[in-house]
């Protein structure tokens, strides 16, 4: 699976708010690219990937925040996470930055980690089963 | 930095060999000849060149289609032999280094003195307590004479002359540099540092740098660089090789501050081994174009790599610098804390990766690049990549881009300071985490560099 998303911020006052989910958890080679150009003043964008990525998938994810010249007053945001159920996952991220003009804030975080073990934990203490209890971290995680 | 002249320039026309310009087998044949190498030196830097020849100039990064490869001298030998005191250095020699304060740091008793006047470390001082541990000091040159053995075994096994196209070069033509070997379960209190400078036009700096520290041994390296001003580019292309035994520690620090004609091309690479720990520490403030990107292998069980650096990208200069961290055992972890400023039209770029493989269960990685863009004619870039091949390690990543923030500048204002104090010290602040870790003269050098850097912008 390949998937290929340009946003462009081209009129003065834009706002986006962007969440791409990927759901790797079956064996396979999945792909997000994201490219965010910011071309005029005063835009906002706020992109969010997460994946989740089980065992024998192997997830890139790139994302590229492009801030112009004239773009003065962007205010942008990338994120990249991704979560790994198994040791036999693999995760890339690439979260980019190309800033040319100063009146901007520009940020980006990225993190690939496992399901926090103690959470898991808890949840099996309050009578989950394992697989429920994975469940229901991933979808809290995911916010959906 | 009112009496510290960059375009400090002594005639050099007294070099006792000048080797032709450009690069050829007869050069290298020439340089370890000069040298009295051992043959199988010769073969290695016959076999690099010939890599050197068949690799192409690397497109990736900083743009370096300018360099004009056949106009540079690949070798200068200033004086016959190594002076082990400072009365014993030529006059002419002297005044530059008095000009960039070697006396001074000796009389700080740092523990030994290594200075690279063009291509061969010419002053060098060396404590008698280190030497009575049994902690070796020397220009490499000297290393491969008296300890052939341990440069064999090591040399070219960290960064091998394949890996890159300037490596290749560096192998081919290297000279001076310095070599450290600490034996098992010594630790150096003192830092070492040796002090570098290019002072002939177009003259290349091919410097290679050993450190073989054994089991448990601890030590902190400690290089700064300096040159004077010259009208075409020269080029400094440095390898570093850093051998981080089990339970060992070993923090190499740089203070860079090239003329702003330098091309500045480095390999810098550790090998750590089991609960061992290699910190870099990089300041990168002069150059044209720094290409700079030390290195970690993280080899065994618990090692741990850190990566400190602070760029400043001035008018004409691109600083692409950063760092990679390579987990290859569980357990492992790793930090990058990098800061750039750019202005004036300069731009700086984070290149990194962080890469752990399938058998680095448990590792972690936290990396953590700031910029700060201080007008519109500069540019700041972030290109990291991290490569996470098993489910049970931990990486974090951020990054953050601004200006200085108007609050902050008008917090201060309104405490009465004038604006350019304000911004001074606000830069001051974000530089300080990375300027702490810095020995004493070494902080108050970069802290005046840095000042020196912004005037105009910040007074």
């Amino acid at each position: 699976m390949k998937k290929n998303i340009q946003i462009i911020f081209d009129k003065e006052g834009m706002e986006k708010n962007v969440l791409e989910i990927l759901d790797a958890r079956n064996p396979g080679e999945y792909e997000i690219q994201i490219v965010a150009e910011h071309k005029v003043a005063n835009t906002k964008g706020r992109i969010t990937i997460r994946a989740v990525v089980g065992a024998g998938a192997k997830v890139r994810l790139y994302g590229l925040i492009k801030i112009e010249k004239d773009a003065h007053g962007t205010d942008s945001f990338l994120e990249l996470r991704a979560l790994t159920l198994d040791k036999m996952a693999i995760a890339t991220v690439e979260p980019e930055l190309e800033i040319e003009a100063n009146e901007v804030k520009a940020s980006h975080g990225a993190s690939v980690g496992p399901v926090d073990s103690e959470q898991i934990l808890y949840m099996m203490s309050r009578g989950l089963n394992r697989t429920q209890a994975i469940d229901s971290v991933i979808s809290g995680w995911l916010g959906v | 930095m009112a009496d510290y002249q960059l375009g400090l320039s002594t005639p050099t026309d007294s070099y006792v060999f000048k080797a032709k310009k450009g690069l050829s087998e007869s050069v290298v044949r020439e340089i370890s000849r000069q040298k009295n190498e051992p043959e199988w030196m010769l073969d290695i830097r016959l076999q690099a060149l010939k890599q050197y020849e068949s690799m192409s100039i690397p497109k990736w990064g900083a743009d370096l289609s300018e360099i004009n490869w056949e106009d540079i001298h690949y070798y200068l030998k200033p004086v016959d032999k190594a002076y082990k005191s400072w009365e014993e250095v030529p006059d002419g020699v002297r005044r530059v280094f008095d000009a960039i304060g070697v006396p001074e740091a000796e009389k700080k008793m740092l523990a030994g003195v290594g200075g690279q006047y063009d291509s061969e470390v010419i002053y060098h001082s060396l404590q008698k307590v280190l030497a009575k541990k049994g902690v070796v000091f020397l220009s490499m040159d000297e290393g491969l004479k008296q300890f052939p053995q341990i440069v064999k075994k090591y040399f070219g096994k960290v960064v091998p002359y394949g890996d890159n196209k300037l490596a290749a070069l560096n192998t081919a033509v290297w000279s001076g540099g310095s070599f450290v070997y600490l034996p098992k379960g010594v630790v150096v209190d003192l830092p070492l540092q040796a002090y570098f400078r290019i002072n002939s036009e177009n003259a290349g700096q091919f410097e290679r740098t050993l450190i073989v520290a054994e089991e448990g041994s601890s030590v902190h390296y400690v290089e700064g660089c300096s040159a004077p001003a010259f009208t075409s580019a020269s080029l400094h292309a440095a390898v570093v090789e850093v051998i981080v035994q089990e339970d060992a520690k070993v923090r190499y620090t740089t203070v860079q501050n090239w003329y702003k004609t330098v091309y500045n091309l480095v390999t810098k690479r550790a090998t750590v081994g089991r609960d061992a720990r290699m910190e870099w520490v990089d300041c990168n403030l002069g150059s044209k174009i720094t290409m700079k990107y030390p290195s970690c292998l993280l080899m065994g069980e618990r090692a741990h790599g850190e990566m400190l650096s602070i760029a400043v990208a001035g008018e004409g200069q691109h600083q692409d610098a950063g760092a990679k961290m390579i987990h290859l055992a569980p357990n492992t972890t790793s930090k990058i804390t990098s800061k750039s400023i750019s202005q004036h039209g300069g731009r700086s770029s984070y290149r990194g990766q962080v890469k752990m493989a399938p058998q680095a269960i448990g590792s972690r990685s936290k990396v953590v690049c700031d910029a700060l863009i201080l007008d519109d004619k500069s540019r700041s870039d972030t290109y990291p990549n991290n490569q996470i091949m098993t489910g049970e390690a931990i990486l974090e990543h951020e990054a953050y881009v601004s200006r200085i923030g108007e609050e902050q500048i008008l917090y201060l204002m309104s405490r009465g300071m004038s604006q350019k104090e304000a911004e001074s010290m606000i830069i001051r602040g974000f530089i300080d985490p990375v300027i702490q870790e810095l020995p004493m003269e070494y902080a108050v050098e970069l802290n005046r560099l840095v000042k020196m850097e912004m005037i105009g912008s910040v007074g």
